[in-house]
């Protein structure tokens, strides 16, 4: 099959190299002026091995016209309406009126975006397009697997000949569990984005639960596994913490928010997002409270700048907001990350108060006479780290754990004034 | 120096002869039907239209006259200059300083620069989210305290420009709380969070008792919540005062001080850092442009010849209506809802300002001074007091305000039709009013009911803006300030002191006495009953 895809993003690395490997001939057409830098390696491996076996091909800029084409994978973010439909139609302005195309938009997308480019393509008489929606449901993380061996795979598509293509293009990634669900087009859309809503909506619940315990001295570990024991409620996104973040999550949230706020109702989905963005702010305040607003001059080690661990990407991490209010404040922060340290270097790079960041190359090293550790980013070099002796690199021994990853009795006895989020001690 | 007083001037004389010869207005618009074209001026996006005034050529030549007998542009020159225009208080009254910009700013004057920087710094803190609460918390609410020129400006302002306040500005919510019996307090702080309010105590003196005591009842709110004085002090509060020692003593933080200075007076103060909650509620920018608006209208007032100087022929045109037609109440009309505090505004400044008795250097004067001002939202006050206006037996005069473009920025909206005929019906009734008022009877169809009888000839002019702006605003401000000044010239008084406000303040500390049961009894009988009953009903006998 031949697959032209377009974007730039993680989705749209990942299923050129998956769908390549699977035999596919792609190629990947990337935005123009975007920097791209894949923050997998094992994608990046896949990546590589299919240029060379001569299955994928990468473009930058230019428009294709490749007229073999069978599936054309829209991947591209940040886009309107118009601009979308513009580079569809460019393409499909080569092809025969004989030829057909299935087009797949895979990035999450406002309600109703599939039928109105279907409709206004067919009004242009380009009928021999099919506009499919066919959610990506890629994690950043562990990329491929979210790909190739995805829980679900949901299409919204109103032609039989186009359900029959993708069909056929995900055999080998659907064989244990036929997980195909077929729905409308607006029926996909919006489950795309609930998805997100609802993950989004138990994370700032267990916040809000979190900020209870905090000041009522309970707990929120044990409470947050007797929770999820119930079988209807599961343990996935249950756990409070420092804010989550990620670009394509947060550009969901916002779709999704704008949708249902539209008839002018104050929404669910607003207030989740508000206390999401409190959360971010959350290490910053206790620092402050617990040096009465004295924090000027100061020294903070930030632990993890990405927005999840195993990912280079910082988009909408708690770390950017933290250190822009650290910064404001004459605060030095010592930040260390194993992957995101290059784009927090250059996502800083032109603020005022750059030189009171220092990016270090350990943790260890981050934790050199500071003021307090902030940790943002659950990585896993960080969960047995020996407290004891960290507790002698540090000037103050103030512990700030965003993500909950270590036990409170272990850190205060280790010498630790320790704060998670909602494990019973205000701080 | 010994002050002439204003009948003592020549001309003064020749004027009150013409108050019997000028005819209807009715007919000195059938007389000459270019009358408006020749009594307009337009400058700095405003349009003053005189031509309802009740006034002859003649009657303009006189008080051209009596704008150089009494060495008006001396004392214009004054004060822009910085002499003691103020004289029983013995300072100068440099409001325009505080509007020149900053590049011509003479050195002596670097401090006006300064202050906005520091406020602008503030600001921007606050509104960036970089400002925290004790907690940490970023500032949600900003509660102005001040009262007098310390809340009438800036609540006017706010109210006023709403529509422009700039992106970072609108997640602010910016409040005013005045009244010393705390009303306003009492509702504000039922809903507001200590850890994330902010307030702004504004007082000249710092030693204002209405503003000090909602601080006060501010102060004793948040120590409920906050663990520390000092952060709470810090985080908490901002002053804006001419003195530092007592916003020391009172205990707001050193760098949370935002000063201005002696010769800048109460009711002129917006332009000063007094104007920080405009700044806060609307945008930095905003308010530089209001400051530019003023500085446009300042150059007119100093360099226009005087039946050409918007503010110049306001104060003649007032001095002729109270001093020679007898015209003792002025209404300010402005037929635009988010003028809805200018009235009160120009009280103030007006009354506060011109309400005297006796000249700079303290002799009685035998002539009338101030009139009583008031207003409302026109149309508004058309289903309140027009009646009087219209067939009362007050003679009043009036001022309508109106801008002729509204609602630009809503074009795309689906109700915009709907909105530009509410435009316009407003104009129309603005227009139809000042018409009826002048006209009369003249301006309908005659009836001999006695009902429907309309006497007109009450005078009136039209201050037409572009639009109304941060800049048409701060120039119309300007307007009146300029106004002001230029009638107490005339009148040979000082604008800017206010005695009379003092005693009240004074003799309220005796009462507080009195309530408390240890005032000495050799007050009026009346006072003495009311406090004696107050303690009744109140169970403090």
């Amino acid at each position: 099959m031949n697959i032209l895809i377009m974007g730039s993003d993680i989705t749209a690395w990942t299923q050129a190299a998956v769908l390549a490997s699977s035999g596919c001939q792609v190629s990947l057409l990337l935005d123009q002026n975007v920097e791209v830098e894949s923050s997998e390696p094992q994608l990046s491996r896949l990546v590589q091995i299919q240029q060379a076996e001569g299955r994928l091909q990468i473009i930058r800029g230019e428009s294709l016209h490749d007229p073999q084409t069978n599936l054309l994978i829209d991947a591209r973010v940040n886009l309107d309406f118009d601009s979308r439909k513009q580079a569809i139609e460019q393409f499909a302005l080569y092809l025969s009126k004989a030829q057909s195309l299935v087009v797949a938009l895979v990035q999450p997308v406002e309600i109703g975006t599939t039928d109105r480019l279907q409709q206004q393509l067919n009004d242009q008489g380009l009928t021999q397009l099919s506009v499919v929606y066919w959610p990506s449901f890629i994690q950043s993380g562990r990329a491929i697997e979210s790909f190739s061996r995805s829980d679900r795979i949901v299409l919204g598509s109103q032609h039989s000949g186009a359900v029959q293509l993708i069909k056929r293009l995900l055999t080998p990634f659907n064989r244990s569990l036929d997980n195909f669900m077929l729905m409308q087009p607006k029926e996909a859309e919006l489950t795309k984005v609930a998805i997100n809503g609802m993950l989004a909506t138990r994370v700032s619940f267990m916040n809000e639960l979190a900020r209870f315990a905090s000041l009522n001295q309970i707990d929120i570990e044990p409470v947050r596994q007797g929770i999820g024991s119930d079988s209807r409620i599961g343990f996935q996104y249950l756990y409070p913490g420092c804010g989550f973040g990620g670009d394509a999550f947060l550009q969901t949230l916002q779709q999704l928010t704008q949708a249902l706020g539209r008839d002018y109702q104050p929404d669910l989905l607003s207030v989740v997002c508000s206390i999401n963005e409190q959360q971010k702010d959350l290490l910053f305040q206790k620092f402050w409270r617990f040096y009465q607003a004295e924090i000027q001059q100061r020294t903070v080690a930030i632990w993890g700048g990405a927005f999840k661990p195993n990912s280079s990407d910082i988009s909408g991490s708690p770390a950017l907001i933290l250190i822009e209010s650290l910064l404001a404040h004459g605060v030095r922060v010592r930040l260390y990350d194993p992957a995101a340290a290059e784009a927090l270097s250059h996502y800083f790079a032109e603020h005022s108060k750059r030189d009171q960041l220092v990016l270090c190359e350990s943790a260890l090293i981050a934790a050199e006479e500071v003021d307090a550790i902030m940790l943002v980013t659950e990585w896993k070099e960080f969960w047995n780290i020996d407290l004891a002796a960290l507790r002698q690199k540090v000037r103050q021994p103030l512990l700030l754990d965003g993500r909950n990853i270590y036990d409170p009795a272990y850190a205060q006895q280790s010498g630790w004034i320790y704060s998670g989020i909602g494990r019973g001690q205000a701080l | 120096m010994k002050i002439q007083l204003l009948n003592q001037q020549p001309v003064f004389k020749a004027l009150q002869d013409q108050a019997v010869k000028v005819p209807h207005l009715a007919e000195l618009f059938q007389q000459n039907p270019h009358r408006a074209q020749q009594m307009s001026i337009e400058s700095a996006g405003i349009c003053l239209d005189y031509s309802k005034q009740r006034v002859t050529d003649q009657v303009l030549s006189e008080l051209e006259q009596l704008f150089y007998q009494v060495k008006l542009p001396q004392s214009i020159a004054e004060l822009f200059s910085g002499a003691v225009v103020n004289q029983s208080e013995n300072r100068a009254a440099l409001h325009t300083q505080l509007r020149l910009p900053a590049a011509q700013q003479p050195e002596a004057f670097a401090v006006i620069e300064q202050a906005l920087l520091q406020m602008e710094a503030l600001v921007d803190q606050v509104q960036q989210g970089v400002w925290r609460g004790f907690s940490g918390k970023r500032i949600t609410d900003v509660v102005n305290l001040g009262v007098g020129g310390s809340d009438l400006g800036p609540l006017m302002v706010t109210q006023a420009l709403k529509e422009y306040a700039e992106p970072q500005a609108k997640a602010l919510k910016v409040h005013f709380a005045s009244t010393i019996d705390g009303s306003q307090l009492f509702d504000l702080l039922d809903h507001l969070n200590p850890e994330t309010t902010l307030f702004l105590i504004a007082s000249k003196s710092f030693t204002t008792i209405d503003t000090l005591s909602n601080a006060d009842t501010v102060r004793a709110w948040l120590a409920k919540a906050c663990p520390s004085e000092t952060l709470m002090l810090r985080c908490h509060f901002v002053g804006i005062s001419a003195s530092a020692d007592k916003m020391q003593q009172w205990g707001i933080a050193p760098e949370n001080q935002l000063p201005f200075w002696s010769w800048v007076g109460g009711r002129f103060s917006l332009w000063s850092t007094v104007g920080c909650a405009i700044a806060l509620d609307l945008g930095m920018g905003v308010f530089r442009q209001l400051l530019a608006g003023a500085y446009a209208m300042d150059e007119h007032f100093r360099t226009a010849p005087p039946l050409q100087n918007i503010p110049v022929m306001m104060a003649l045109l007032g001095v002729w209506n109270v001093n020679v037609l007898d015209i003792r109440a002025h209404a300010i009309l402005p037929y635009d809802g988010r003028l809805k505090y200018f009235p009160s505004y120009l009280e103030q400044l007006e009354m506060e300002s011109n309400g005297k008795s006796v000249t700079q250097s303290g002799e009685p004067i035998n002539y009338a001074t101030c009139p009583v001002l008031w207003g409302e939202i026109g149309a508004n006050a058309q289903h309140a007091f027009y009646q009087l206006l219209h067939q009362g037996t007050q003679a009043v005069a009036a001022d309508f305000i109106l801008a002729a473009n509204r609602y630009e920025a809503s074009q795309s909206e689906a109700h915009y039709e709907a909105l530009i005929a509410q435009h316009e019906l407003n104009i129309a009734n603005c227009l139809a009013q000042s018409r009826v008022l002048a006209l009369g009877n003249a301006a309908v169809e005659p009836s001999d009911n006695p009902f429907r009888h309309y006497p007109g000839n009450q005078p009136s002019s039209t201050l037409l803006l572009d639009r109304l702006d941060a800049s048409t605003l701060g120039g119309l401000i300007a307007c009146y300030e300029h106004k002001v000044f230029t009638q107490a010239v005339i009148w040979g008084i000082n604008p800017f002191d206010q005695w009379g406000v003092e005693l009240g303040k004074q003799v309220a500390l005796q009462l507080q006495a009195v309530l408390a049961g240890k005032g000495d009894t050799e007050l009026d009988s009346s006072t003495l009953h009311l406090a004696a009953q107050i303690n009744s009903k109140r169970g403090r006998v």
